[in-house]
């Protein structure tokens, strides 16, 4: 991208400082408090990783928060399947339970929608980034989470 | 409005930092008798940064000029601490470990290079190092190019004087350069060497 000779990186740990607070609030959320640390490590650890090629440095915040939401989605799938199989309750723990009742409905939703909700509301992204770091225009993020309010039937 | 408010609040007990190692270089603060620095080795254990600037300049640099996957990591810069602490005591008269010059141009890694050998307490002058690096007429150059040193104490620039006799500038302030002089010229004198 052109963008990556113009504008300079900050240094890693900068940004881990910035935003580590709203990547384990969405870890939590999405992923159940239990399990939320060992997601968002290894969310930081592939920051880390591509951290030099990959992001546009004007957005590295919403970049960051969608690699997390990623993985507690994928964490949550997976868990889900491997709970099936087992036969297990869902909830284990009272905490999880909680966790359950407040996150399940959004756990539900489109992808799509799901994510443009969680890095709005949780990860507190604008729609302006949502739509640069979704690819998609900023009318269209905004659509995606009014729907998504409208399915949670909450008043946007 | 955000709908999340009160189910986030109760998220909020179990956030914690995360717990990520690696990097290309990792860093940590240091709070000294001369001032508070900036120390930084690289992933193969080099000592890249041994500086008086801020941790944001000097990260900044970092980033911009050997690799932006910094990140704060004390127990990587256990044995650097532990030989400042030592130099700082008295105990040590260099640091002895690996480094690297690359947050420093080529011109001034010739210059600092010419520094490394003069001698615990003794001093030299800008106009000297000048000569030694076959630019005679360069000694404000040669101020300029230790005014930067990343590597200060490893790489003594501390003991380089105007050839008044003058202290000249440092990267810590005159202050921590005196600090620095007095402290070698103690540890010299009272193990019976002429200054």
């Amino acid at each position: 991208m052109a963008v990556n000779s113009q504008v300079a990186l900050p240094p890693f740990q900068r940004v881990l400082d910035e935003v580590w607070h709203d990547v384990a609030l969405v870890t939590s959320a999405l992923a159940g408090p239990e399990d939320a640390a060992a997601v968002a490590d290894r969310a930081w650890e592939q920051a880390l990783a591509t951290y030099s090629e990959a992001p546009d440095p004007r957005h590295l915040r919403a970049w960051v928060l969608e690699m997390a939401t990623r993985m507690a989605l994928e964490h949550h799938r997976a868990r889900q399947r491997e709970l099936r199989r087992s036969g297990a309750p869902a909830a284990q723990g009272s905490a999880d339970a909680a966790q359950e009742r407040a996150w399940s409905q959004v756990r539900a939703l489109p992808e799509r929608e799901r994510l443009a909700l969680v890095l709005h509301f949780v990860g507190n992204v604008s729609h302006a980034e949502i739509a640069a770091i979704m690819g998609t225009t900023v009318t269209t993020a905004r659509r995606l989470i009014s729907d998504a309010l409208r399915s949670l039937r909450v008043p946007a | 409005m955000n709908p999340f408010t009160g189910a986030l609040r109760n998220l909020e007990p179990w956030l914690r930092p995360p717990n990520v190692e690696g990097g290309d270089v990792a860093y940590c603060s240091y709070a000294c008798a001369v001032g508070d620095m900036v120390l930084a080795v690289t992933s193969d254990g080099a000592v890249l940064a041994c500086s008086f600037g801020t941790e944001a300049e000097v990260t900044q640099r970092i980033a911009d000029l050997v690799s932006p996957r910094v990140l704060r990591q004390p127990s990587k810069l256990d044995r650097l601490r532990a030989q400042l602490d030592e130099y700082l005591d008295g105990e040590r008269r260099e640091i002895d470990l690996p480094y690297t010059l690359a947050l420093a141009g080529s011109w001034a890694a010739q210059v600092l290079e010419a520094v490394k050998v003069v001698p615990y307490a003794s001093t030299t002058t800008y106009a000297e190092v000048a000569r030694a690096v076959q630019a005679p007429n360069a000694s404000r150059a040669v101020g300029n190019a230790l005014a930067a040193n990343p590597l200060c104490v490893v790489l003594p620039c501390h003991r380089v004087l105007r050839s008044d006799g003058q202290l000249g500038g440092y990267a810590g302030g005159p202050q921590a350069k005196q600090v620095l002089l007095d402290l070698e010229r103690n540890v010299a004198a009272a193990s019976g060497e002429r200054p």
